[in-house]
């Protein structure tokens, strides 16, 4: 049969039985829409985490005090990091820069709460960071007179409603409590503003959002535990930046052999996290997420595949003497196959068109009530279709295959004696 | 010779019992013949037409069709003889609900490459057989009588060497019917070979030719001359 007539005759068929045609066009609507939203949702948060890892920092790795690792637990160190000791990790040949990390307490906003962490200049290379307004840290800031704070983003933005400004000091309560150093009591500080951050991700397992967090200088911030030598201070850890994302392996063996030249036990006091760790983290938690959604694809997958199966039986079953009338025309076996296996993939063609444009709209509403369908960006969905809709349109060809073979075999004398 | 069967059978095994529908048929079709099959309900008068359309293979026996054994071919070279070289009319029409007349007629162009403008051969036909400004219509929109000259249509799209007609009037009034007579014997005064399975004897005695058909044998044959 020629193949634009084959083409058009089995389009003309879909508007035969509306009402039937309609609800398997519905169930390949619905599995587009489902299938969409459910992987478009783990695939949008698998990139949104693998972008923030890349985001935290070119080529970053974190020195943390005890043994811990990306999303795992945590066991407090026998020997604490000294200041001093991680600010030689600078001097390692293939580190960009590196700065000690000091968690000092937290300042209450309501219900929001934002953390005061001291480190030095190097923190803005190691950690990425981009300024929206105003400047780093910088070496004078060590002895400075004033309190000097680079503001993250949720705190000017959001906490702070882009009432603060570069240059101005803000009074507040200040909750000194540092896993070092123990808890204080509550002190009023001000803080004088030297810089604004832009926004960024958070990196996935390591706790801290960047964007609600006060930096300060190391100085300032250990003066408030009564601490004036930095050679007798402790940190939590340091953000260190590597030359290259080729070099993070290097430069962990370097960190790992500069601290343990110091003393420190590798086993108990302190763990080397790479970017390269916590994206295998997230392949890790991916991918029991991941088997766990193909399950429920497969469900979705089969019953909107089911259902081309079962009005293609019917459909073959009804029109038992028309394929008769065909056979007697001249159409082969093959141009019987290829209209009814036509006619699912129309079928299957109009419901993923309808259910894409259909995904779409539902995703845009659905973000107004769900805060996590956010993650489904434009780009995921186009990743998401591109998955969803050929395993749509196969599956239903796949199951249409049976039916259409059988109409194939059909005896065309006994096909047109069929009542 | 356009057609011979030669000792053709043709059984039907259904559970234990056999049926034979056919028990050796001998019948030769000349270019350019109008037969009547006539013969009482079972005789065989259907499977024939289905052996001669090549829809149905004989259990024992010869189909030649012009001057070709066509017994031994296969489901694919059946179907292309089918499509270039037979046409068939049925007691129920049998069109494609939801194509307009033009379309029903254009469609059997679709599984040969005899025509090379379907659409423009279509109406002709449909002229031919009065249907000219019925074209676009869709067969629940025409009556029964319409419907089966729509197929006559259908029928000729390829210019069959024979036409094959099964109980064509059985669904029609008398009226009707033998408006449906005299096209097949306009068709058959242009040329077209045609051979008509019929109760009805008014309208089997139009023929050149009846064959009168019992338990699957031609009992007799009645030769007219014109």
């Amino acid at each position: 049969m020629k193949l634009k007539k084959a083409i058009n005759y089995s389009f003309r068929n879909i508007s035969r039985n509306k009402l039937r045609n309609s609800l398997v066009i519905l169930a390949i609507i619905l599995a587009v829409i489902l299938g969409g939203i459910v992987i478009g949702i783990v695939n949008g948060i698998k990139n949104y985490y693998t972008n923030a890892v890349y985001e935290a920092g070119f080529n970053a790795l974190f020195v943390v005090s005890g043994k811990t690792s990306v999303g795992g637990s945590f066991t407090p160190p026998k020997k604490l990091l000294a200041v001093d000791d991680l600010r030689s990790i600078k001097e390692l040949p293939k580190v960009k820069a590196a700065s000690p990390l000091f968690i000092a307490g937290v300042f209450r906003f309501g219900e929001n709460v934002t953390y005061l962490i001291g480190a030095d200049q190097d923190l803005s290379i190691s950690a990425s960071f981009s300024l929206y307004k105003g400047r780093f840290l910088n070496d004078f800031d060590s002895n400075s007179s004033y309190f000097p704070v680079v503001l993250g983003y949720n705190v000017w933005n959001n906490i702070l409603n882009r009432t603060v400004n570069v240059g101005e000091d803000i009074n507040l309560v200040f909750e000194p409590f540092s896993i070092i150093y123990g808890k204080k009591e509550p002190i009023k500080i001000s803080v004088h503003v030297i810089g604004l951050l832009q926004k960024r991700a958070q990196v996935p397992g390591l706790g801290i959002d960047p964007n609600s967090v006060f930096y300060t200088d190391l100085n300032h911030v250990y003066k408030i535990f009564n601490i004036t030598n930095l050679k007798q201070a402790y940190a939590e850890g340091a953000v260190v930046s590597a030359e290259s994302f080729q070099a993070l392996d290097a430069v962990s063996e370097e960190i790992n052999n500069l601290l343990v030249s110091k003393g420190y036990d590798s086993k108990t006091d302190f763990s080397i996290i790479s970017q390269k760790d916590a994206l295998v983290y997230i392949n890790k938690v991916f991918l029991q997420i991941n088997s766990f959604v193909s399950i429920i694809w497969t469900v979705v997958l089969a019953i909107g595949s089911l259902s081309v199966l079962i009005v293609m039986v019917i459909t073959v079953r009804e029109r038992y003497r028309e394929i008769g009338t065909l056979r007697s025309l001249g159409a082969k076996r093959r141009d019987i196959l290829l209209l009814f296996l036509f006619e699912a993939s129309w079928l299957s063609i109009i419901g993923l068109i309808i259910g894409s444009i259909s995904g779409l709209i539902v995703i845009e509403i659905l973000k107004n009530y769900y805060e996590f369908i956010k993650f489904i960006t434009f780009n995921t969905i186009l990743e998401t279709y591109a998955i969803v809709l050929p395993e749509i349109f196969l599956a239903s060809l796949l199951f249409a295959l049976y039916p259409a073979y059988r109409a194939t075999r059909i005896d065309p004398a006994q096909a047109l004696r069929y009542e | 010779m356009l057609i011979e069967l030669i000792d053709v059978y043709k059984y039907y095994v259904m559970g234990l019992t056999t049926i034979k529908a056919l028990n050796g048929i001998n019948l030769k079709i000349d270019k350019g013949e109008f037969i009547s099959i006539v013969g009482p309900s079972g005789s065989g008068k259907t499977t024939l037409l289905n052996i001669i359309g090549l829809l149905d293979r004989p259990t024992k026996g010869k189909v030649i069709l012009e001057n070709k054994d066509v017994s031994s071919l296969n489901d694919n070279e059946l179907s292309s003889l089918r499509a270039e070289k037979i046409g068939f009319i049925f007691q129920t029409f049998n069109l494609i609900p939801n194509l307009t007349a033009k379309e029903n007629v254009e469609l059997a162009s679709a599984f040969s490459n005899k025509v090379r403008d379907s659409e423009k051969k279509a109406l002709e036909l449909l002229k031919i057989v009065g249907l000219e400004d019925r074209a676009n219509h869709r067969p629940s929109q025409l009556s029964g009588g319409e419907q089966q000259r729509v197929a006559i249509a259908r029928a000729l799209m390829n210019d069959p060497i024979i036409l094959l007609a099964d109980e064509p009037t059985g669904n029609l009034d008398s009226k009707t019917s033998l408006e449906i007579l005299e096209i097949f014997k306009m068709l058959n005064k242009r040329g077209v070979t045609i051979l008509l399975v019929t109760h009805n004897m008014m309208l089997a005695e139009e023929a050149n030719r009846i064959l009168y058909i019992k338990d699957g044998k031609i009992e007799n044959e009645v030769k007219k001359s014109n």
